[in-house]
């Protein structure tokens, strides 16, 4: 061979392999590798929907829910619990304000346990510090009208589900 | 020209070497990819158009009990400390003598239960008081998608700036930038990271987690291109303001009862 073909050959072949034999190599590697080109920082997805890495967006979406997204499902099986909770004052809450992430219940599947005991859902708490998250009146701030009693000299230490049940809280409320 | 077969092994590894430093940094760059589902929808941005996102907050309904801090921090996978959260709930107290105090322990997670207030208060008289839920605004005009020097951060075609983890370098401007306080660093992956309006949920016609468990309906959410959300109503119906809107920020969280001296 003589030497213009060699380097001929060489100047071909190297940047074939380079331009096309890489990017081929790196496809099998995790998305944030093979998302930019080989020779450049900039995503293959840049500049799609505006100036940005398209595919974040994608990444964004596709978190799964903790929360479920509508607690009308719950009255498929806790059919006492929500005709309670449907015709009393609580009826404006949600059960997962209370009963904390049900989305991977509804799907039969156990749900994810807090983090920590401060990111635990109320049902987690006695009756009395749980009621007083909202209803407790030595808080300064609450809106004029707002139902609130001071646990102390309303019932002392009895816990407060002895007279109101949670889902419907008027004394004598169905539980 | 001759090439020996020792220069063409030098020159072919150096341009191989120069060719995978680039790669080397972006994988080492890269954070952990948070945790996922198979998503029920498709490609969103195909959808987006459809939707215009929007908050209003009713500030005489908040009683401060903190449950939309505790469930944005499960719902959105956040640190558990307080000072690492996407929303929170501020206290204004304000007094007879014209003195405003305001305070918001522990980001109003754990509610507001304990006397601190009662002790700067001094005895003193309370004119009003109320609560304040905050969270990222959207804005429409937002500085920290301006300052960000890799374009990590950005703004969707329904209204909401989101944070590329994969992107940010962690330089903060984009902390620095936010009039309102809504950014913070993530401790462990050194990204900024914001609110999102539960982006997530939201285009899985959830509401966000916070509203989901608001039990007094202050926090409201909905789609400005659909005339029954709840978000044109609240407009519709009462009379509301943004935060610091002379900045030309152009928030898209409406307060209702906002009172002056708000920001």
């Amino acid at each position: 061979m003589t030497p213009h073909l060699r380097l001929a050959l060489i100047l071909v072949v190297v940047p074939v392999l380079v331009v096309i034999g890489l990017p081929w190599a790196l496809r099998g590697l995790p998305v944030a590798a093979s998302e930019t080109y080989p020779w450049s920082l900039v995503p293959r997805t840049f500049g799609e929907n505006g100036y940005y890495r398209g595919s974040n967006v994608g990444e964004w979406t596709s978190i799964a829910p903790r929360f479920a997204g509508d607690v009308a499902v719950c009255n498929t099986c806790h059919q006492g619990q929500f005709s309670s909770w449907s015709g009393g004052a609580h009826k404006v809450i949600s059960c997962q304000t209370c009963h904390g992430t049900r989305a991977n219940h509804v799907l039969g599947k156990p749900d994810p346990r807090p983090a920590s005991p401060e990111l635990a859902p109320l049902v987690a708490m006695p009756p009395i510090e749980l009621c007083s998250t909202c209803h407790d009146a030595r808080v300064v701030g609450r809106p004029v009208g707002f139902p609130q009693v001071n646990p102390e000299t309303h019932a002392g230490k009895t816990a407060c589900t002895l007279c109101h049940s949670p889902h419907n809280p008027q004394p004598g409320g169905r539980r | 020209m001759k090439l020996s077969r020792r220069k063409f092994l030098t020159l072919g590894g150096g341009a191989l070497i120069l060719v995978l430093i680039p790669k080397g940094i972006e994988t080492s760059l890269a954070g952990t990819a948070p945790e996922t589902a198979p998503s029920p929808i498709g490609d969103w941005t195909k959808e987006w158009e459809k939707h215009y996102w929007g908050f209003a907050v009713d500030t005489t309904k908040c009683i401060g009990c903190g449950r939309c801090v505790v469930a944005c921090k499960v719902e959105n996978r956040l640190p558990p400390e307080p000072e690492f959260t996407r929303t929170w709930v501020e206290r204004y107290v304000i007094l007879e003598d014209g003195e405003v105090l305001v305070d918001s322990p522990e980001a109003g997670m754990h509610g507001f239960k304990d006397e601190v207030a009662n002790a700067r208060l001094r005895g003193r008289e309370i004119r009003r008081s109320f609560f304040v839920p905050k969270l990222c605004n959207q804005c429409d005009d937002p500085p920290c998608v301006q300052v960000c020097p890799v374009a990590a951060t950005h703004r969707t075609a329904d209204g909401v700036v989101l944070v590329d983890r994969k992107r940010c370098i962690g330089c903060r401007y984009c902390i620095q930038a936010c009039p309102y306080g809504a950014r913070y660093l993530d401790p462990e992956e050194r990204v900024a990271d914001k609110c999102t309006w539960c982006y997530h949920r939201i285009a899985q016609g959830m509401k966000p987690a916070c509203v989901e468990v608001c039990p007094v309906g202050a926090r409201i959410f909905g789609d400005f291109k659909d005339p029954e959300s709840p978000v044109r109503q609240v407009l519709r119906k009462f009379s509301v303001g943004v935060l610091k809107p002379d900045l030309g920020t152009k928030p898209k969280v409406y307060y209702i009862g906002l009172q002056s001296g708000v920001r």
